[in-house]
């Protein structure tokens, strides 16, 4: 017996590797290297095992589901063989670390291959198998020559398997390499995505406050204008919306050639659909109320917010509604007939008096088709004064959420009995805005400060 | 928004668990007990005895879910908080909604209302 037929009958063929071929070939796959150009650390390793070993050729060699295919090779010119003819994909499936092949022409198993009976000519071959991270054996490190050679020693045996090793490492650094530069693409598309959303909602909101800007605008232009004389009665206003746009508004004329109205409403909830419906509603009342325009609205404050009702009349599913508080003063009479529909209390300071707080109850408008309401008449002589304001105003909160009141509310009209409208309205709002800390108020705040004159 | 339901017969006990029913929840909480009146519901006793405070929006989600229940079903409101009293009787929709003293109180009125 020949020592090369010792050699084959020590050397283990296990019939079936411990990996499933498909997972074998899955853990290849995600190795994502089949196919692709050569690279530097992989030409190095052939180079330098070609050295080492002084053979003619050198292969870096995957096993494909039908192919071997070259990561890196020397000496050799085809860059993948069928995997049918291939010595390593017996190399993967030995149990010995580096599968040998000392003369394949006297090898039972390869003396037939064409690779063994025609070129290149291989006689000898020895391959160590490279493992995907793993452990799954997907190809090997393989030294081939031409000429027959001894039985690798165990140091030569060692060397093949640590340069083995080496390609082993590289493939696993390679893929945590391409793992993260997927990551890192990933990463830049989520960025850009993201960059495009938030240009779009900058854009989208550009937009909204525009269309926010030009909402209060119209707003302020239903507003009665500041310069308006009426006889025997002096007015000034304070509006403060909470959030741009303000579900309160107020107004304030000539009814007649003999008498003033004005007039405070507070549409429900606050933002675009209070301000729409706040400037239908200063709308209704001054179309109502024209001057010589042939047609005699209601006299009686209670007969008009009948007739405001039944205008204002939401659809049944709206949760809007609003509250009123108008009146009217007849020229140089010492009183006022006013109607509260769900308004706030408003505070009359007569002359040489403390402030009164009077309230009148009433339903809110927009919700029931059949209302009426209380008429209240109040004495209003030379000198009197009368704030009517919006909920959100006595609603104000401080820091520990305490509201600022009606008694406050008194307290500044009483404080500021002497100066003028103007200048008393500014001390309110100062003290409103130092009330809640500079921040912009939760709820709308509106008020009308009237004189008698 | 959290609700503590009960069902007393055939009417449901809503507790909202707030302070304050105010332009910041008003939406949610008409949008929750409307979805309780969609399953069907018709009588509902609402539990207001942890509200201290109402606002416009706050009573504009009442009056909606009112209109919404119809004259077929009910809206009863109970345990009301005195400034929460005062507001519903300034806009007198003390007369408008069924107010009860209690929430037995209002339990006790369905059983009469619809004895078994």
């Amino acid at each position: 017996m020949s020592i090369d037929q010792q050699h084959i009958g020590s050397r283990q063929l296990s019939s079936r590797d411990s990996w499933a071929e498909d997972d074998r070939l899955l853990a290849l796959q995600s190795l994502n290297i089949l196919d692709t150009p050569p690279e530097p650390a992989f030409e190095r390793l052939v180079a330098i095992t070609r050295r080492l070993f002084k053979v003619p050729m050198v292969a870096v060699s995957l096993i494909d589901r039908d192919r071997q295919w070259f990561k890196a090779r020397c000496g050799i010119d085809v860059a993948e063989t069928e995997r049918s003819i291939s010595f390593c994909t017996h190399a993967i499936v030995s149990s010995d670390a580096v599968f040998c092949v000392p003369d394949a022409t006297r090898d039972p198993l390869f003396a037939n291959n064409p690779l063994v009976a025609g070129p290149p000519g291989i006689r000898f071959y020895a391959g160590a198998v490279l493992r995907a991270p793993g452990g799954a054996p997907v190809g090997t490190l393989c030294i081939i020559d031409t000429q027959p050679h001894a039985a690798l020693n165990e140091d030569d045996r060692q060397s093949l398997q640590d340069l083995a090793g080496l390609a082993s490492d590289e493939l696993a650094l390679r893929s945590t390499a391409r793992a993260l530069e997927r990551e890192l693409k990933q990463n830049e598309r989520t960025r850009v995505q993201l960059e495009a959303a938030n240009a779009s909602l900058k854009k989208m909101n550009e937009r909204h406050r525009r269309d926010l800007n030009v909402a209060a605008a119209i707003q302020r232009g239903n507003l009665p204008s500041p310069t308006l004389q009426l006889p025997s009665l002096r007015i000034a206003s304070l509006h403060v919306p909470s959030q741009d746009l303000s579900g309160d508004m107020f107004g304030y004329g000539r009814f007649d050639d003999h008498a003033s109205y004005f007039w405070m409403g507070d549409i429900a909830g606050h933002g675009t659909e209070a301000a729409l419906r706040s400037v239908t509603l200063s709308k209704i009342i001054a179309n109502n109320i024209q001057p010589g325009g042939g047609y005699q609205p209601p006299r009686a404050p209670a007969a008009f917010l009948t007739q405001i009702n039944r205008m204002m009349l939401w659809p049944e599913e709206a949760s809007s509604y609003f509250t009123l508080i108008y009146g009217i003063v007849e020229d140089g009479a010492e009183c006022l007939n006013l109607s509260f529909a769900g308004a706030p209390p408003l505070l009359l300071l007569l002359p040489g008096e403390a402030p009164r707080l009077i309230e009148g109850s009433g339903l809110p408008l927009g919700l029931f088709a059949d209302v009426s309401h209380d008429e209240i008449s109040l004495p209003f002589p030379v000198g009197a004064r009368l704030l009517v304001h919006s909920d959100g105003l006595v609603d104000n909160r401080d820091e520990s959420g305490r509201p600022f009141d009606d008694r406050r509310v008194a307290d500044w009209l009483t404080a500021t009995r002497d100066m003028s409208l103007a200048r008393a309205l500014a001390v309110l709002d100062a003290a409103l805005l130092d009330w809640n800390g500079g921040r912009s108020p939760d709820d709308d705040m509106a008020a009308l400060l009237m004189e008698r004159t | 928004m959290d609700l503590t339901i009960r069902r007393v017969g055939d009417a449901l006990v809503l507790r909202p668990e707030l302070t304050r029913l105010d332009a910041s929840v008003a939406l949610t909480f008409k949008d929750r007990i409307g979805k309780v009146i969609s399953e069907g519901e018709k009588h509902l006793v609402l539990d207001l005895a942890r509200i201290d405070f109402v606002d416009s929006s706050g009573l504009g989600a009442l009056v909606a879910l009112l209109k919404r229940l119809g004259s077929d079903g009910s809206l009863a409101l109970a345990a009301l908080r005195p400034p929460v009293q005062r507001l519903l009787a300034l806009t007198r929709l003390d007369r408008v909604f069924r107010i009860h003293e209690t929430v037995e109180g209002a339990e006790r009125s369905l059983a009469s209302d619809r004895p078994a």
